[in-house]
């Protein structure tokens, strides 16, 4: 698919002098709002060391891994390119924050591209998330995070040994793979680093701050992703592929203004302080907004689970019509 | 400067419409060419990204790197080479001038045919 194929032209929803002002690019913006995630992190942090020990412990670990996994939001807008206007700034946090959340960059932003092409296409989107039919066993797994937690270490450990998921390699220029090769080689190293250092200091300190928190909040950034997307159109008109869903203030900042998905969807050029305006501008023609997480998720929940039955005879039935099915899961990475 | 050179600069605008950090459009029979404003200076290159189909006048400068609008590709406009995944081959870049405050990019027809020829076999990967 390219642009000429879409229902509708994304960048013709806002004239161009319009889209300048609100694609402007901002340092002490992106600075602002890093410096306050990872306070915001120190802040939690500092709560499981006073908490060490305490029935209190795993409420503080549990809102730490929040903050800890809403690190996608920045990692996701660095991708883009859109968090700082200095380019070098932009991707020096994108790597570090990639590093702490736990994600590849480069091959990450390889996927992301795919997914803005092939939003919501099955078989095409690497980030289709719960691509029909869903069951509960898929709901389940996609909310714990467990394909992530699965997935993502063996297919590191692939790009470091050289190699890369069948899945993924044809979004890849092979020009390229040797940057992915080494990116993955890097951060096996830190994490190893990390690793060892703990075991020879004898501390539980990294899990205890960083990997156990990070599993617990992980459920919360599954279920906005399952807001972004499921449930609305399977099909290329970025006007009701993608959904945006209303927020508090608190989780807005976390989420870098990740709620207002169909804007960032429909000018993805556009920071993430600029999406409410484009909201203001464009909200009007997208998918109804969500009236919030739980009350998509509920709807999700409502109108998108079958039994696995029916699952299996809507899968049967496709395949005789021979339609495209994405039942690789490759979608619960992002 | 011959009649058949004099021909190959066509117009593209006056430099007093461009603010700094503008792109423009301009149409060589099917080919089109962005005009960048970075930095002062003006730049001329293929507008259609060398990724997937996307104008790179619909997309962002930031000093003399074009951002692509679809999946913020990055290219420099001075050189035409690709700085920023997701895109990888380099644009086209063009000559441009500027006389008495208007802008003349030079491209023949038949360059102009050839490469509008190249940039339709772009295409999404399958």
């Amino acid at each position: 698919m390219n642009r000429s194929e879409m229902l509708v032209d994304p960048f013709q929803l806002i004239d161009k002098k319009t889209r300048k002002q609100l694609t402007r690019r901002s340092d002490l913006k992106g600075l602002t709002y890093l410096g306050g995630h990872f306070s915001a992190i120190g802040c939690t942090g500092f709560a499981v060391y006073l908490t060490y020990g305490t029935l209190f412990m795993l409420p503080a670990m549990f809102i730490h891994g929040i903050v800890l996994a809403c690190l996608f939001a920045p990692m996701h807008e660095c991708s883009h390119g859109t968090a700082f206007r200095t380019r070098w700034l932009n991707e020096f946090a994108y790597r570090f924050v990639s590093l702490v959340y736990i994600s590849q960059p480069t091959w990450y932003r390889y996927r992301h591209a795919v997914h803005h092409t092939y939003t919501q296409i099955q078989g095409k989107d690497p980030a289709m998330v719960l691509p029909s039919p869903t069951t509960w066993q898929h709901y389940i797994e996609q909310v714990l995070g467990w394909r992530f937690w699965t997935t993502f270490p063996v297919a590191i450990t692939k790009h470091a040994l050289g190699t890369m998921r069948p899945q993924d390699s044809w979004y890849i220029p092979k020009q390229d793979l040797p940057r992915i090769h080494n990116e993955a080689r890097f951060m096996i190293a830190v994490y190893g680093s990390v690793a060892a250092l703990a075991i020879y200091f004898g501390t539980l300190a990294p899990l205890i701050y960083w990997l156990l928190p990070r599993m617990m909040g992980e459920p919360l950034q599954r279920v906005w992703r399952i807001a972004e997307h499921k449930g609305c159109d399977e099909g290329p008109d970025v006007r009701t592929n993608t959904r945006s869903t209303k927020a508090s203030f608190l989780m807005r900042a976390l989420c870098w203004n990740m709620p207002y998905h169909s804007e960032h969807h429909v000018c993805p050029q556009a920071p993430f302080f600029a999406l409410p305006a484009l909201n203001k501008i464009v909200g009007e023609q997208l998918h109804p907004m969500g009236q919030s997480l739980w009350a998509v998720d509920r709807e999700v929940r409502r109108t998108s689970i079958v039994s696995r039955a029916d699952a299996d005879h809507i899968v049967t039935a496709r395949k005789a019509k021979n339609e495209q099915i994405d039942t690789s899961w490759v979608c619960a990475l992002d | 400067m011959t009649e058949a050179d004099a021909e190959n600069w066509h117009f593209a605008g006056h430099a007093d419409d461009f603010d700094d950090e503008d792109i423009a459009q301009v149409r060589v029979g099917a080919l089109a060419v962005a005009v960048y404003r970075a930095k002062g200076n003006f730049y001329a290159t293929q507008d259609l990204c060398t990724h997937e189909r996307a104008y790179l006048s619909d997309g962002v400068l930031i000093d003399c790197v074009v951002e692509c609008p679809f999946h913020q590709g990055r290219f420099d406009v001075r050189t035409g080479k690709a700085v920023g995944v997701p895109a990888f081959v380099p644009l086209k870049t063009y000559p441009l001038k500027i006389v008495d405050g208007k802008i003349y990019v030079n491209v023949s027809r038949a360059q102009a045919d050839a490469d509008h020829r190249l940039q339709s076999q772009y295409r999404t990967r399958e």
